[in-house]
């Protein structure tokens, strides 16, 4: 088990959520989310992810995860102020905002923004992504772009899984940058997060041997070497069959080292990190 | 409803139930008219209840449409708790209800001991399912295994219940608060379980 070196991620904002020795499978985690966080999360295998975003949210059970200092798991404060939203279920069959607005109120005591969520359906054209029989039945797409816009109508920290599911380039980017100008804090995992480059704050990467890390994309780098690891306490990922790993920002000092053993490395786009672990 | 699986469907349905209940047992006291056989009804449509009770307690501690939606674990456990206590409230009517026409039918009609046990039996039995339904959408059991704890369980309660004794329902009351416990500490309920734990 190895302890993320991760860097604060509060910039001068409220911490929300923080990460005190947080234990997540093979991981140990500490870190600090501000209000405002935007951060996308990478494994190597989608179930990880999957188990991260459910335990990030407080359905899982956790130790050292906290919400304003509070543990996140079942806390009743803490679930009125986030969603956790899977793009692979179906939430709606109807179309009729008000009804959306009024069931959600009723059910979770959460305030849609009916008149945004009303024009987003109908910007969205929403309509050409159902068919409508005794209820609602949404195109795969349709089913994306629904949940999507009920999310950005409602003032709620947002974990989201599989956000661009069945999306085409044109929606995804839209709602890529609709959801980063939200103001509460926004975790998303799964599927690519290529659409997501310069969009995010912060990418936690949950690499092999539990090794993990909360890295500030714009400071920090991922590099591909190849040959042996040597760089063992900077090593995320390890592709055996092809003999090559995949290494986090080498500081100034190690620079020199690293170029001498590794003088084929090359920096590669964390955003793309998938295309690297076949 | 417009919400798939997320909302309760906001009708009258306690209510619906009680009068569908006593139409039920007053159908049962008119056509069959005989006692044992009108107890043996109740007892099925006690077991059937609590089938019905476990499969719903376990899949509102699994819905993770609704728990993500912001529904503590705790919520939907007080929730299970206060209509516990109102169903046991409407069974104890209807068992009322039917011993009432007994008595008011046939003039040398005495209650069996027998029949308390089972009523007693039953109630805690419903208790137990229903406790163990919450336990198991708690622990996140893989799929397929509480459907076979349910069979389980309730071939041990219908088989239990050939030997009714006040003993057994108290053991069986008793491992329904342990759960009960076990599921409180699990979701950190403290203000509606005081009374229990």
């Amino acid at each position: 088990m190895e302890e993320t070196n991760a860097p604060i991620l509060n910039k001068h904002q409220e911490i929300i959520l923080a990460a005190n020795e947080f234990s997540f499978q093979d991981y140990l985690l500490n870190f600090e989310i501000g209000r405002y966080s935007k951060v996308g999360i990478f494994a190597r295998q989608d179930t990880t992810i999957h188990e991260f975003l459910l335990t990030l949210s407080g359905i899982i059970r956790s130790k050292g995860l906290f919400y304003q200092g509070v543990s996140c798991y079942d806390a009743p404060k803490y679930f009125a102020n986030r969603i956790y939203a899977d793009t692979s279920l179906s939430y709606f069959s109807t179309l009729s905002t008000k009804t959306i607005a009024l069931k959600i109120y009723q059910e979770f005591h959460k305030e849609v923004d009916e008149e945004r969520l009303n024009r987003l359906v109908r910007s969205l054209y929403l309509r050409r992504e159902c068919v409508v029989r005794d209820e609602v039945e949404f195109t795969p797409m349709g089913k994306t772009m629904m949940l999507l816009a009920t999310l950005l109508c409602i003032q709620n920290s947002l974990i989201i899984r599989n956000p661009l599911q069945d999306l085409n380039q044109e929606m995804s980017n839209y709602f890529v940058s609709e959801l980063v100008k939200k103001e509460e804090a926004l975790f998303i995992g799964g599927g690519s997060l290529k659409p997501w480059q310069g969009r995010l704050d912060a990418l936690l990467i949950l690499g092999d041997n539990g090794m993990a890390t909360l890295m500030d994309p714009t400071i920090q780098a991922l590099y591909l070497a190849t040959g042996p690891v040597i760089f063992s306490d900077k090593t995320y990922f390890i592709c055996e069959q092809h003999n090559k790993h995949i290494i986090l920002d080498i500081n100034k000092g190690s620079k020199v080292v690293f170029d001498r053993k590794h003088p084929k490395a090359i920096q590669i786009n964390p955003y793309e990190l998938e295309k690297y672990l076949i | 409803m417009n919400l798939k699986n997320i909302s309760y469907k906001q009708s009258h349905q306690e209510t619906l139930v009680v009068i569908g209940l006593l139409l039920v047992s007053l159908f049962l006291v008119v056509v069959l008219g005989n006692k044992e056989q009108v107890i043996m009804c109740m007892m099925q449509i006690q077991w059937a209840l609590a089938t019905g009770i476990y499969l719903f307690a376990l899949r509102e501690m699994t819905n993770v449409m609704r728990l993500g939606w912001g529904v503590p674990r705790s919520k939907i456990h007080a929730k299970f708790l206060r209509g516990f206590v109102w169903m046991i409230f409407i069974m104890l009517s209807v068992w009322g209800i039917i011993l009432g026409l007994f008595a008011l039918r046939d003039e040398d009609f005495s209650i069996h001991l027998l029949i308390w046990k089972q009523i007693v039996w039953a109630l805690a039995s419903l208790f137990f399912l229903s406790e163990m339904g919450l336990l198991f959408g708690n622990c996140r059991l893989p799929e397929g295994i509480p459907f076979v704890m349910l069979v389980l369980l309730l071939v041990g309660l219908v088989w239990g219940s050939m030997f009714i004794s006040w003993v057994a329902s108290l053991c069986l009351l008793l491992v329904g608060v342990i759960v009960n416990i076990i599921n409180h500490r699990l979701v950190k309920n403290i203000k509606v379980m005081r009374f229990l734990s």
